[in-house]
């Protein structure tokens, strides 16, 4: 699946569209997202590992992906500005151990055999970028940029919620559900995202400003003042959950979290339509 | 927290900036609402396009301009009034007053968002909504929720005056949760935890869709309402009258590259089951001044072999910018 990925968005000649595209993404727009990535002085490039895995800190990681130009899609900024809000507000909230990464330094292995010192050894991780059924896309090296649900496997460390803010992560029939049931969650309490394809929007910080305001997960996501404000009617959403006390979990310090979960293959998911 | 606020209005400032450039880069000579592109991997080249039945257009289409929002503390205090809440906040943040009511017991518990740029509102029972039980809920019928609905909305003066509310025009959503055995692949139990009343809008007969077309009302056990949501901006007058783009020509600007699509990458043609023009309605956060319409396709991806590989829906433009008039003799 990598390979055909790889296939489809780097290796074909570009077309007249492809190199519209790229020109209508180039000039300013780049400078503009890199001038704010400065601004906002949490986004430099963090290597693995930092402001990780120290335990009994709760610790945020906010992966985020707007330039896509390394596997030949084209840039966009929704993401920049959801991770953004998003980790304002946690910042606002205090008492969290705040990492960021952007763009080409988002690595698979954080995701798949070194995530205990990724995405693993935090608390929670939010992921904004594209997406495909069953996996999200990354930039860092083009000719392996998927993580599949079949190469993760989450909370046998520390991690407890996480989030793909992605096109289609969530999607897919059975199958895909039973992927993510019996790869993903190795203790993990939630897993939150997109069944359908989203709008690129700041769909993470208003679901921030809900979860913050002391919402659970499953209501900040869903609510039509949280995740769901800047999508359209109908666009579905999915949350895996490994059980019934972990979906009523509110994020450290808002409210009730379920103590870690016995990993039986028994998930629940739940959809919505925004 | 203030040079980052700054030099997200200069991102945005720039992004449109940028689009309007590149549209007059290419000559075009049409009018496309604000749609974000989709968050998806696209095809490296844009699918070919099988459309069996082009919907009928007439020649000129309206844009309409949108009332200004004068959302203030009236305005919140009004709209907390009307759902029965006292209303405590002083001042909006981050562009949304937010009103929390604590009750005599936690499942009365309730909070309501407005937001400053469109007037829209969110008001759910907190501890009541999108809250997983092991059985299934008692809910009301289709027929009992649409009655209740409209009862409420009209009761609480919410309801707006161009919603259609005939239980054969308004739709039903069913949030559902499934308890799946992942390594047997097989669901243990189905639960249907919410339904969920929306009011379509339409304007000139077209539907009204986006992140701006939202009326909902949410039923949990016991047909208690557990949820409203709406986001529907006033309509102030027709704004202008522009020449129609033919349905073939939008396909055609599709193609070229136009528009918004959300294709698989292994699309290469796409049967379109429905085209139809629609008004697209922003989100709440934003401050839009006018509604356009555009078309909207929906169908199924296509590989190269003939296999279906997933859904496929895009915006293409609908309109042109106005003809300018000319000067009469003598003027």
């Amino acid at each position: 699946m990598a390979q055909l990925m790889t296939g489809m968005v780097t290796e074909n000649t570009p077309t007249r569209v492809q190199k519209d595209r790229r020109q209508r993404s180039s000039g300013l727009l780049p400078l503009t997202a890199a001038l704010l990535a400065l601004l906002w002085g949490g986004a430099e490039p963090l290597y693995a590992g930092a402001g990780c895995c120290e335990e009994g800190q709760n610790e945020v990681l906010t992966a985020f992906i707007w330039d896509y130009s390394p596997v030949g899609l084209p840039l966009q900024f929704g993401c920049l500005l959801s991770a953004a809000s998003l980790d304002l507000e946690f910042k606002a909230a205090g008492g969290w151990a705040q990492s960021v990464r952007q763009n080409k330094h988002n690595w698979k292995l954080d995701w798949t055999v070194l995530d205990h010192f990724g995405v693993d050894g935090r608390d929670f991780t939010y992921f904004c970028g594209r997406g495909i059924v069953g996996g999200i896309v990354l930039t860092a090296n083009p000719a392996d940029n998927l993580v599949m649900s079949s190469e993760v496997d989450f909370g046998d460390v520390d991690l407890e919620w996480v989030v793909f803010d992605s096109s289609l992560t969530l999607g897919g029939g059975t199958q895909a559900v039973d992927s993510w049931g019996k790869n993903a969650f190795k203790g993990l309490h939630l897993l939150i995202g997109w069944k359908d394809s989203r709008l690129d929007g700041n769909s993470g910080g208003e679901f921030a400003d809900e979860l913050i305001g002391g919402d659970s997960f499953v209501a900040a996501w869903m609510d039509s003042d949280g995740g769901c404000s800047g999508q359209a009617s109908g666009t579905t959403q999915r949350i895996l959950a490994e059980d019934w006390a972990t979906l009523v979990d509110h994020v450290h310090g808002q409210g009730f979290v379920a103590p870690d979960p016995i990993v039986d293959g028994i998930i629940l998911n739940f959809t919505h339509d925004c | 927290m203030k040079l980052f606020e700054t030099s997200m209005t200069f991102l945005i400032l720039i992004q449109t900036l940028s689009g309007q450039a590149a549209a007059q880069e290419r000559g075009r000579d049409y009018v496309f609402p604000q749609i974000p592109p989709y968050q998806s991997v696209l095809p490296a080249v844009r699918p070919r396009l099988v459309v069996r039945e082009l919907p009928s257009v007439p020649a000129s289409l309206s844009s309409y301009r949108l009332k200004p929002a004068e959302v203030n503390e009236d305005y919140a205090r009004k709209i907390a009034s009307a759902l029965g809440m006292r209303f405590t906040t002083r001042a909006p943040q981050g562009g949304k007053w937010k009103v929390a009511e604590a009750g005599t017991e936690p499942s009365l518990d309730r909070s309501l968002t407005v937001y400053e740029g469109s007037g829209a509102f969110t008001y759910t029972l907190d501890n009541l909504i999108f809250v997983p039980a092991a059985t299934q809920p008692v809910l009301p019928s289709e027929a009992e929720a649409h009655d209740l609905a409209v009862r409420f909305l009209r009761e609480a003066g919410l309801l707006p005056a161009d919603a259609r509310i005939g239980l054969d025009q308004v739709r039903f959503s069913r949030p559902t949760l499934i308890e799946r055995d992942t390594r047997e692949g097989r669901d243990l139990s189905q639960i249907v935890t919410n339904l969920e009343v929306r009011f379509v809008r339409t304007l000139d007969s077209y539907e009204v869709r986006g992140p701006g077309a939202k009326l909902y009302v949410i039923f949990g056990k016991g047909s208690r309402i557990v949820g409203v949501t709406q986001v529907w901006r006033a309509i102030e007058r027709a704004d202008a009258s522009h020449p129609a783009i033919r349905p073939e020509e939008a396909i055609q600007l599709l193609q070229e590259g136009e528009g918004v699509i959300d294709a698989d990458p292994a699309c290469v043609q796409a049967e379109i089951s429905a085209m139809e023009v629609v008004y697209w309605m922003e989100g709440p956060k934003a401050e839009q001044r006018s509604v356009l319409p555009v078309y909207s396709l929906e169908g199924q991806c296509q590989d190269g072999s003939g296999r279906e590989t997933g859904e496929f829906q895009a915006f293409a433009p609908a309109i042109r910018n106005p003809p300018v008039p000319t000067s009469g003799p003598g003027e």
